[in-house]
């Protein structure tokens, strides 16, 4: 990608902020509107012409947006090479020769002639490639000279909206860039900028996000409440078309949609799952993906919360919220998690509660396709959990009250999901499998029983079929 | 969804710091672009090493030149610690200032302590100035590096990370670091360092440091050009170090009797360095980007070896309000005055 020279040393406000040059105090300070360089813009439209994959395929794709010294290279790093190939020869020439070159090549070190001023130039690095859903971006020198101020990647058109998820706001957070893009296949792009304001990562960063932002995005003002929270911790929000104006969002306090209470249960126990997993000898306290109030979860509230006084009312079993809403409930048993177990959450693995799906996954800091450790649907109350690691192996409890269907026992995981593989029990509305299991299919010796007749049949199947039956009861 | 940060960082630190007897070390200063550069000439065992400091920015001449500054390297434990001796304490009517080689004009180290109100404008020599039965303790203006105390006899600075105190007399001038007493010549230059019988003495003529002579004999000399340049540096150990300085008394390079040797490339316009050519045939070039809102910069630095691009680092500052951009990066106006301390 080719560079445009700005003007020597004098910025616009936009330039200012998204070279890093200027950190206004707090987003208020930012201004309405923001003014890219036409490099980066070039990039991006490229950028989002991949997009076009990433609708087909997932594949997120990436670019890191620079800016480099003008002065950099070119003839004076010529010339310093040629000093150093004179020193070398010095010994072999008359010291008047020696005297006369080396005071050359130092004037044309120094000279403005071999460099270009010190403003800066804009820059794009290469497109790169990521996963489904991910991208880890690459830097470094032969990817993105100079001082890498941004990056951008792609995600997928969803009704010509573009949108950050959770991981983009932490991702980019941790890191020291200016800002922050995303685009899709319509040019449409958002972007985040830092303020001084912005600081260190909340323990309570995902809870917060999932709980006060998700529940937006089905009522039309996911971008308000997104920039709403983003200023809360010091981070612009701007969104528009490149080949418009890119707009601050104004952010919006709009009162919380109606979320019905198994959401934030649902939200708890991923959270809680999240960090379980992380220890080497976890306390169970979200014990089932469901977004019922089990009864280890409810001893792990009422045990917390009862710190709380005047605050709730705890029976055993159930609880009534008095004087909270329930996601200031959660966090605060949550809190308690994060004080006894301190984690990094730079290890946390990945809470996603969408629409009324909340999954939790893992792997996905890793640069490696994600493993979905749990999911669940409020709509279609499918249910889907995963105990277990690599070296113990997994088991899988897996509920579909749609078609009355259940699995309980050994799995192996194939990209995301933990297919059946081992021994295990398939329960349907006619009969249960009891035996082996291969690929996410009844594959080996087993026994189907069939109820209510009470009938018992040792079956050898091959990839869900009956190959050899035989009756023993 | 994204996820990983490359991060790059650099310190900006000298290339070979060297606490021995043969320590030297020459590097960049990020935040200033500034040669730094140290020798020691000599090292008296249970007393000090004997430094010598150059700084391409500093405005500041000694006796050895522009930009140079004299100074111990003290032993601390396994390391040493750096402290400057040509230094002074000047008195406000607000405040008290501990300079290290040179005034605020020249690019000094500063500290700042606040006198309280009951000593404002009251002169040194007054009668209102503590005893020693009323000693004012001040801190520095940052709240953590130094230490004061005011006292009849003048005024002892500890420096709290180092843990040394300098002691000054009334009108400012250096007496005495930790327990060794300190002597100055009448122009104000250093003469004598002393714990009981071990000393160093610094010998001078026409203003140019000529020598550094040990109480056991031992000496390190100085060898000056024509134009008051320091030309050549004969250490206790009979090891030779040549310089070489441009018009502008930037030291441009550093040669040793071992062949190993430091080209150093400046923009002398804006005095600052844009080049460092090591021993090992690798240059780092440097490059700024100026802000026009004179509160930060950017220095980008590619480092190349034999001809190949081995890295390139990026580094922001943000100055804050109360540094001046333009010391930061501007022309070196009294640089040549060599000889002359502390000028105003």
């Amino acid at each position: 990608m080719c560079g445009t020279i700005s003007a020597n040393a004098t910025l616009s406000e936009s330039e200012k902020i998204l070279s890093g040059f200027q950190r206004v105090p707090n987003v208020e300070s930012l201004p309405d509107e923001i003014e890219l360089p036409a490099v980066w813009v070039a990039a991006l439209r490229e950028l989002s012409k991949k997009s076009l994959e990433t609708n087909e395929t997932g594949t997120e794709y990436g670019v890191c947006l620079n800016v480099v010294a003008k002065g950099i290279g070119g003839d004076r790093r010529q010339h310093m090479e040629a000093y150093r190939l004179l020193l070398k020869e010095k010994s072999n020439m008359p010291g008047d020769e020696f005297a006369k070159k080396e005071r050359e090549l130092r004037r044309l070190i120094a000279s403005n002639e071999s460099g270009q001023g010190d403003g800066l130039v804009w820059n794009a690095g290469k497109i790169q490639i990521g996963d489904d859903s991910q991208i880890t971006m690459k830097h470094g020198d032969n990817v993105c000279d100079g001082e890498v101020a941004s990056d951008a990647h792609t995600h997928p058109e969803i009704d010509t909206t573009v949108e950050f998820s959770t991981q983009d706001l932490y991702y980019f957070l941790k890191n020291g860039r200016s800002s922050f893009f995303v685009i899709n296949s319509s040019f449409a792009t958002c972007l985040f900028v830092k303020t001084s304001a912005a600081g260190t990562i909340s323990n309570n960063f995902f809870w917060d996000i999932t709980t006060e932002v998700t529940p937006y995005k089905w009522d039309g003002t996911y971008s308000q409440r997104l920039a709403w929270y983003a200023q809360t911790i010091g981070v612009g929000l701007y969104c528009g078309n490149l080949e418009k104006k890119i707009k601050k969002i104004v952010p919006g306090q709009q009162s919380l949609p109606k979320v019905p209470l198994e959401f934030y249960i649902l939200s708890a126990k991923a959270y809680l799952s999240s960090l379980e997993r992380l220890e080497i000898n976890p306390t169970r306290v979200a014990s089932s993906f469901t977004p019922q109030l089990d009864n280890t979860f409810t001893n792990y509230l009422t045990e917390i919360l009862s710190k709380k006084k005047n605050y709730i009312q705890l029976y055993k079993g159930n609880f009534y919220i008095e004087k909270s809403t329930p996601q200031e409930l959660f966090r605060y048993a949550l809190s308690f998690y994060h004080e006894k177990n301190p984690r990094s959450l730079r290890n946390i693995t990945d809470i996603i509660c969408i629409a009324e799906t909340c999954l939790y996954a893992d792997d996905l800091w890793k640069g490696k396709p994600s493993k979905y450790f749990a999911r669940f649907s409020l709509a279609t109350q499918d249910t889907y959990w995963i105990e277990g690691n690599e070296e113990a192996g997994y088991h899988r409890i897996s509920k579909n009250p749609k078609d009355n269907t259940s699995y309980e026992g050994a799995c192996k995981f194939s990209e995301k999901q933990c297919l059946p593989d081992g021994i295990g029990v398939f329960k349907t509305s006619d009969f249960d499998y009891h035996g082996e299991f291969r690929n996410g299919r009844m594959h080996g010796d087993g026994e189907i029983r069939k109820s209510p007749q009470n009938e018992i049949y040792k079956v050898k199947m091959a990839n869900d079929e009956i190959k050899e039956i035989k009756r023993v009861k | 969804m994204l996820s990983r940060i490359f991060t790059l960082t650099l310190t900006g630190m000298l290339a070979g710091w060297i606490s021995s007897s043969s320590a030297q070390g020459v590097g960049v200063t990020r935040q200033n672009l500034e040669l730094n550069f140290e020798y020691v000439s000599m090292d008296i065992p249970g007393l000090a090493a004997i430094v010598h400091e150059y700084k391409s920015r500093n405005r500041y001449a000694n006796s050895l030149g522009a930009g140079w500054c004299n100074a111990l390297h003290l032993p601390r434990q396994k390391n040493h610690t750096h402290v400057a001796i040509e230094t002074r304490v000047t008195f406000f009517s607000d405040r008290i200032q501990l300079e290290d080689c040179g005034s605020p004009e020249q690019l000094a180290s500063i500290e700042v302590f606040e006198l309280p109100s009951r000593l404002s404008g009251v002169d040194v020599l007054d009668k209102n100035w503590p005893t020693s039965n009323d000693p004012t303790y001040l801190k520095s203006n940052d709240g953590i590096s130094s230490r004061a105390i005011l006292t009849e006899n003048g005024i002892s600075i500890q420096d709290r990370l180092n843990g040394v105190t300098r002691h000054f007399n009334k009108r400012g001038a250096l007496t005495a670091i930790d327990d060794m007493r300190v002597t100055l010549t009448h122009d104000g230059r250093i003469d004598k360092i002393q714990r009981g019988d071990q000393w160093v003495h610094y010998q001078y003529k026409a203003g140019k440091l000529q020598s550094v002579v040990s109480d056991k004999g031992h000496a390190a000399k100085f060898v000056y050009r024509d134009d008051g340049t320091l030309s050549e540096i004969e250490n206790a150990w009979l090891k030779k170090a040549s310089f070489s300085f441009s018009s502008q008394f930037n030291l441009e390079s550093i040669d040793y009797s071992n062949n190993k040797s430091y080209t150093i490339f400046y923009d002398e316009e804006k005095d600052f360095v844009r080049g460092l050519l090591l021993p090992d045939g690798c240059m780092q070039e440097f490059s700024p980007i100026l802000s026009d809102d004179k509160n930060s910069y950017k220095v980008q630095t590619v480092v190349t070896c034999d001809g190949v691009k081995k890295k390139a680092e990026a580094e922001s500052f943000d100055l804050g309000a109360d540094i001046n951009f333009n010391a930061l990066f501007g022309t070196k106006s009294s640089a040549g005055e060599s000889g002359s301390l502390y000028k105003k």
